[in-house]
């Protein structure tokens, strides 16, 4: 099944809630909706191997399979996805193809959409700062994701700005999270009436009253802030009356109905259902940014299995996300960040696994992006230094490091001069890695 | 100098002179920290003097520890202090080496005379001849004065909601009140020391550890928990044994095995053991669900009883005899074990770091935060033990490993006898003692038996439960390039100050679990409520994560509301399960202990809107029915009456006034925890919205009369306790003044306040 706008349950107009949420509007900027451009990024968890995907290797000791592919400037391991047995699926449910995404076709897919920087030096084996610095582009924990901090700037008094399920997501108090989840959602924007189905027609309190309460709460927090001198308690008063201006605006979310894929997808699932509720998101105008999570890239055994599998499940879901954006008329305006912890290997350990590995790769789609190749790693897959102004390889120039890339992705947000941003320097400089 | 020694002279009020020059009242502890750490030691002698460094390959008595291990300045401090007492021909080595004046591995790093030489010279002074602590108090502790705390009911009613769910009595607050401020602490500790023998303490140890173990991930469907053990070894797993249990039988025993290791927990603070049995103990426990699954031999009095919990030592066959289970506390606990799991050639590691982490306090990973060179990487045979970048961290990390060397990494609570550990890597240990041979089959209680001797141990436990209790999570030191360095060390060293001296008083009172929490709330972390005045930007930042303003969890808000209004917030009459820890957890910022395993801490609009619709629904579900009760029975409602009004027949009823205004104050008692005079300021605005709310209910009333009747939804019709439908002559169904619905707003108005949804 296809993201299908027709699947989307219309929660209704809203207007009851719009009557009372009049008092704690203030300004224009809570009612009117964000209209991009958005951000999503989707890690793949437990660090994924580009040497199986975009940083291809011919070396039988590094890669497994058959050859390696070319689409216009993009190499890509030309690995397949036909025989669902061999990658850890059911044969029998022929239908999960219909739900991966081979390489191959990816790359022939979106040739003109994407940019690859290979040869990416996080500098660590660990999980967790490996998930950091493709979150923040650093490897300390005390920087708020990239997310996070276009959510701040471009749109910090949405409802939904920042989405999250999965990935790094500190905001570090910038922006609050949300995880979103289809269940219950009409209670949840329509929390003044007794009957969801129908707004309006078994409200708690007469029209006045709802107001009143709102009003008198307003009025109330106002007095608990100026009597408050502690930062903790002020920042948690700030983000009560945030959320509440906030939380007016949420009937105007479209909720998808949740795509539901065959057995042995569950994972897959969960991500896609997640694109549905970021999209939803943004195209309410309630949505800056989102990060999404797919796990299962650990593949410290039967690496050709499991990771092949899973990357077709990831590449699948680059893919929903990009249909299900054009129907939305939402394509244009989305830069999608594709990360994994670090690389994986060199080469295979004695149950056929590939163990963690500094280098990695990363993808970037969409808004703002120069489709490309930049940087690349040597036949024993370390990294080669680029020159810093053209990106060819250089062996007096840089390392392409996650800071570059955050660097680079906070200027094409247009953030890198904010206040927020500034706050959370990067080191390492400018590299034209985006075009 | 990156600390303003004078920073604290504007929030302290024991004067500390202003002369940066000189530092007179600089103690030696603080001395250590801002000049010996910061200036010397903290950015050249760390470099090689830690535990897996250059120097202590070589011996070195003098080894640092690093910002990420617990009490770092405290250890460090005493351990530069006793090295500075080494002297050759009268001067110290700690003058001596660096300045190269005798052999040192790390050559020349300063000179006679420089800054650094100095620095070490008045430390080296300093240990000779130490400064006076009365007259040059720490600075760390300097400040609270500034900080105004809650008082004595308050921090009880406080405590009680948070570590019982539940109201203070009657008696406690009596206690708490007579008590004043002298007896106060002696009077909660009174009151804790009760809480902690209440079922519902239990629940909240469940939900704190669970927040750090992350069982529950087992709970999620039946079969979850028993589905991991291996049949061999406890048959009566076996989905052809366990599939024929009755439903509620097999949740049971689900819910007994995946929370085994909590309960373990639970059952060493219940029967006030020193808390190291956690992973001591040469036991586990069971109810009878799960003693049924594991085929022990314990009588129950009652075999349906969930909360009865025996200890039991297990044993499983090997080679056709019994051989007696490992036991260890919860490090040898089947879920334990597959919460954190292992694979061939991870070979333990995870849960090596896991050890570090829960019970010695330590972040591994940040300790050993070193980058990895891709390029170097491949030039060692065996880089966890040769490559200086792998080794720092493996050094460490691996012989812990090496003492769940028996667990099989196919299946996680397989223990196998015949399993060995890897020549390749480090010997299995702990530190630097190695664990002899023949002592492989008992490597972990071994282990267990040293961490809990470590004095991290006392540290990791008091972190857990002020995160717990107070939503923070433990400051560390940092970075020396923060922008924000001095503020942050300052509030750092204040904390460390405050949980260093409550994990002592825990050791002192031979790991008494309850120490901690009494601690805890006794601590300005828990107490904090204000500032005395306003704070400028330097000191804001001291006290940054100071007050009373935690967004309750799920489950914190659901007993609260219990608590309060007297009935849970529940899904329907039947399904009395919470609707906070049901359709709204996840919403509202709580965890499934699966793929959602941090809390969130700030409110977004989602969980505003779950806060307003809980408001509005168990308002609705709670006004009218505690109408229908006994006065003396009422939580909401105990001192007015339907027929109370503000007005009569057009003019203003002074008494009915009274009346609502001391109604309106019991409820922000009740729900708030507010003090207030019927004249409070906060009781007019209460006041008005009632009054203008039963005034535009009063107009509607006119208009149409059939609008006496009260919300459909809203009539005191259910036991709201039980979900029962109340007696007919009990109900209430009609509000013809239209007070109940006026009530109903105040309560909406008050289940959403800022104080009812934060502790």
């Amino acid at each position: 099944m296809r993201f299908d706008r027709r699947n989307f349950l219309k929660l209704g107009a809203g207007a009851g809630l719009a009557l009372v949420a009049a008092p704690l509007v203030r300004g224009a900027s809570a009612a009117a909706p964000y209209q991009g451009p958005y951000f999503v990024h989707i890690h793949a968890s437990g660090g994924w191997d580009p040497i199986y995907f975009c940083d291809p290797k011919s070396d039988p000791a590094l890669a497994r399979y058959p050859g390696v592919g070319t689409v216009g400037p993009f190499s890509y391991a030309a690995t397949s996805i036909a025989d669902l047995a061999a990658i850890g699926l059911d044969p029998l449910i022929p239908e999960i193809s219909n739900y991966l995404m081979s390489n191959q076709a990816f790359f022939e897919k979106y040739q003109t959409k994407l940019r690859v920087v290979n040869g990416v030096d996080t500098a660590t084996n660990n999980h967790d700062i490996g998930t950091r610095a493709a979150g923040s582009g650093q490897n300390t924990d005390s920087y708020p994701s990239f997310g996070a901090l276009a959510a701040a700037t471009l749109g910090r008094d949405k409802a939904l700005a920042y989405v999250s399920n999965g990935g790094y997501d500190a905001t570090q108090g910038l922006v609050a999270t949300t995880r979103l989840s289809a269940a219950s959602y009409a209670r949840i924007a329509y929390p003044f009436e007794s009957n969801t189905t129908t707004p309006g027609s078994a409200p708690y309190h007469l029209g006045g009253t709802q107001a009143r309460i709102r009003a008198a709460q307003a009025a109330r927090m106002s007095t608990l802030t100026a009597r408050s001198h502690l930062p903790r308690v002020k920042r948690a008063l700030g983000a009560l009356e945030t959320s509440r201006r906030e939380d007016t605006t949420l009937s105007t979310l479209t909720l998808p109905t949740p795509i539901v894929l065959p057995g042995g997808l569950g994972d897959e699932q969960g991500v896609l259902q997640q694109v549905q509720l970021c999209l939803a998101a943004f195209d309410a105008g309630l949505g800056v940014s989102a990060s999404i999570g797919l796990g299962g890239f650990d593949t410290h055994a039967n690496h050709d299995q499991n990771h092949i599998r899973q990357l077709a499940k990831l590449l699948y879901a680059i893919d929903y996300l990009w249909e299900s954006a054009a129907t939305l008329g939402l394509a244009d305006q989305i830069t999608l960040m594709v990360t994994g912890d670090f690389g994986r290997g060199p080469g295979y350990n004695v149950t056929n696994g590939k163990d963690h590995w500094p280098v990695t790769s990363a993808l970037f789609m969409g808004r703002g992006v120069t489709p490309g190749v930049v940087g690349s790693t040597d036949a024993g897959q370390r990294p080669v230094a680029v020159s810093p102004t053209t990106l060819a390889p250089n062996p007096n120039g840089v390392r392409i490091t996650p800071a570059h890339l955050h660097q680079a992705l906070r200027k094409l947000a247009g953030i890198e001069g904010s206040a927020d941003a500034a706050a959370f320097p990067l080191a390492g400089g400018e590299l034209p890695i985006l075009g | 100098m990156k600390f303003s020694a004078c920073l604290l002279v504007i929030v302290s009020s024991a004067a500390c002179g202003n002369d940066r020059a000189t530092e007179p009242c600089l103690s030696d502890k603080d001395f250590f920290e801002q000049k010996v750490w910061g200036e010397v030691m903290g950015k050249t002698c760390v470099r090689c003097h830690t535990l897996a460094g250059p120097a202590a390959e070589k011996s070195a008595r003098f080894l640092l520890q690093p910002p990420a291990f617990p009490s770092f300045l405290d250890v460090n401090f005493a351990n530069a202090s006793e090295i500075a007492q080494i002297e050759i021909s009268g001067t110290s080595e700690l003058l001596l080496k660096p300045t190269g004046l005798v052999d040192h591995g790390g050559g020349t790093l300063f000179e006679v005379g420089s800054e650094e030489h100095l620095i070490l010279q008045e430390f080296i002074a300093r240990t000779e001849n130490p400064s006076d602590p009365a007259s040059c108090p720490d600075q760390a502790v300097s400040g609270l004065e500034q900080v105004v705390l809650l008082d004595g009911p308050h921090t009880l009613r406080k405590a009680t909601l948070e570590l019982a769910g539940r109201l203070p009595t009657a008696g406690e607050k009596d206690l708490v009140t007579n008590a004043g401020d002298e007896g106060l602490d002696a009077a909660l500790d009174q009151v804790i020391d009760q809480i902690t023998t209440e079922p519902a303490f239990y629940d909240r140890t469940t939900e704190l550890f669970n927040d750090v173990f992350l069982v529950d991930r087992y709970i999620t469907f039946t079969g979850r928990a028993t589905g991991l053990l291996n049949a061999t070894d406890w048959p009566n797993a076996a989905a052809a044994v366990f599939n024929l249990l009755p439903q509620l039988d097999r949740d049971r025993t689900n819910l007994a095995v995946a929370r085994e290791p909590i309960q373990l927990i639970n059952h060493v603070i219940r029967q006030n053991r020193p808390f190291t049995e956690v992973v001591t103990a040469d036991y586990t426990v069971v109810n009878p669900y799960s003693a049924a699954l594991y085929g022990v031999p314990v009588t129950f009095m009652d075999p349906t009883n969930v909360n009865d919990w025996r200890e039991v030592k297990l044993s499983v066959t090997r080679a056709g005899s019994p051989v007696p289970w490992p036991h260890s506390g919860v490090l040898s606990s089947p879920m334990w074990l597959n919460r954190f799991p292992t694979t061939t050639t991870n070979r333990n590691r995870h849960r090596a770091r896991m050890v570090y982490r829960d019970f010695l306090a330590t972040d591994i990973l940040a300790i050993a935060d070193r980058p990895i060179d891709a390029a170097t990487a491949t030039a060692f045979l065996n880089p966890t033990r040769e490559d200086p970048a792998c080794k720092v961290c493996h050094a460490q990390i691996d012989p812990i490993a090496g003492a769940f060397q028996k667990w099989n990494a196919n299946d996680q609570e397989l223990w196998d006898p015949a399993l060995n550990w890897f020549p390749e890597m480090y010997p299995p240990g702990f530190e630097r003692e190695v664990i002899p041979s023949n002592e492989f089959s008992r490597a972990l209680p071994w282990l267990g038996a040293r961490v809990a001797t470590d004095p991290r141990f006392a540290v990791a436990i008091t972190r857990h439960v002020f995160e717990g209790l107070t939503g923070q999570t433990p400051l560390t030191y940092p970075a020396t390039d923060d922008v924000r360095f001095d503020t942050r060390r300052a509030a750092y060293v204040m904390q460390e100050t405050v949980l260093s001296g409550i994990a002592r008083d825990f050791v002192d009172a031979n790991y008494d679990f309850r120490t901690i929490v009494k601690g805890v709330i006794k601590s300005p972390y828990f107490r904090a409520d204000n500032a005395l005045d306003a704070l400028d930007e330097e000191t804001a930042g001291l006290f940054a994560d100071f007050g009373t303003a935690r967004f309750m969890t799920p489950e914190r808000l659901a007993r609260k509301i219990q608590a309060v209004t007297g009935a849970p917030w529940a899904r329907t009459t039947t399904d009395r399960r919470d609707n906070l820890t049901t359709d709204f957890r996840i919403p509202y910022g709580g965890i499934d202990s699966d793929l959602i395993v941090e809390r969130l801490t700030a409110p977004n609009g989602i969980m505003s809107g779950v806060a307003w619709r809980m408001a509005n629904e168990v308002a609705c579900n709670v006004t009218a029915w505690d109408f229908t009760r006994p006065v003396a029975e009422r939580s909401l409602f105990p001192q007015i009456a339907i027929t109370d009004v503000p007005e009569v027949m057009g003019t203003a009823s002074p008494d009915g006034e009274a009346k609502i205004r001391a109604g309106l104050v019991h409820l922000h008692e009740q729900v708030l925890g507010e003090a207030l005079a019927p004249n409070d300021p906060e009781i007019d605005r209460s006041y008005q919205l009632w009054l203008e709310t039963w005034r535009e209910g009063k107009a509607a009333l006119a208009a149409v009369p059939a609008q006496a009747s009260a919300n459909m939804l809203c009539r005191g019709r259910v036991d709201q306790r039980t979900g029962a439908t109340l007696p007919v002559a009990e109900q209430l169904d009609r509000d013809p003044d239209y007070t109940i619905r006026s009530w109903m707003a105040i309560i909406t108005y008050l289940l959403s306040d800022y104080r009812f949804l934060h502790s």
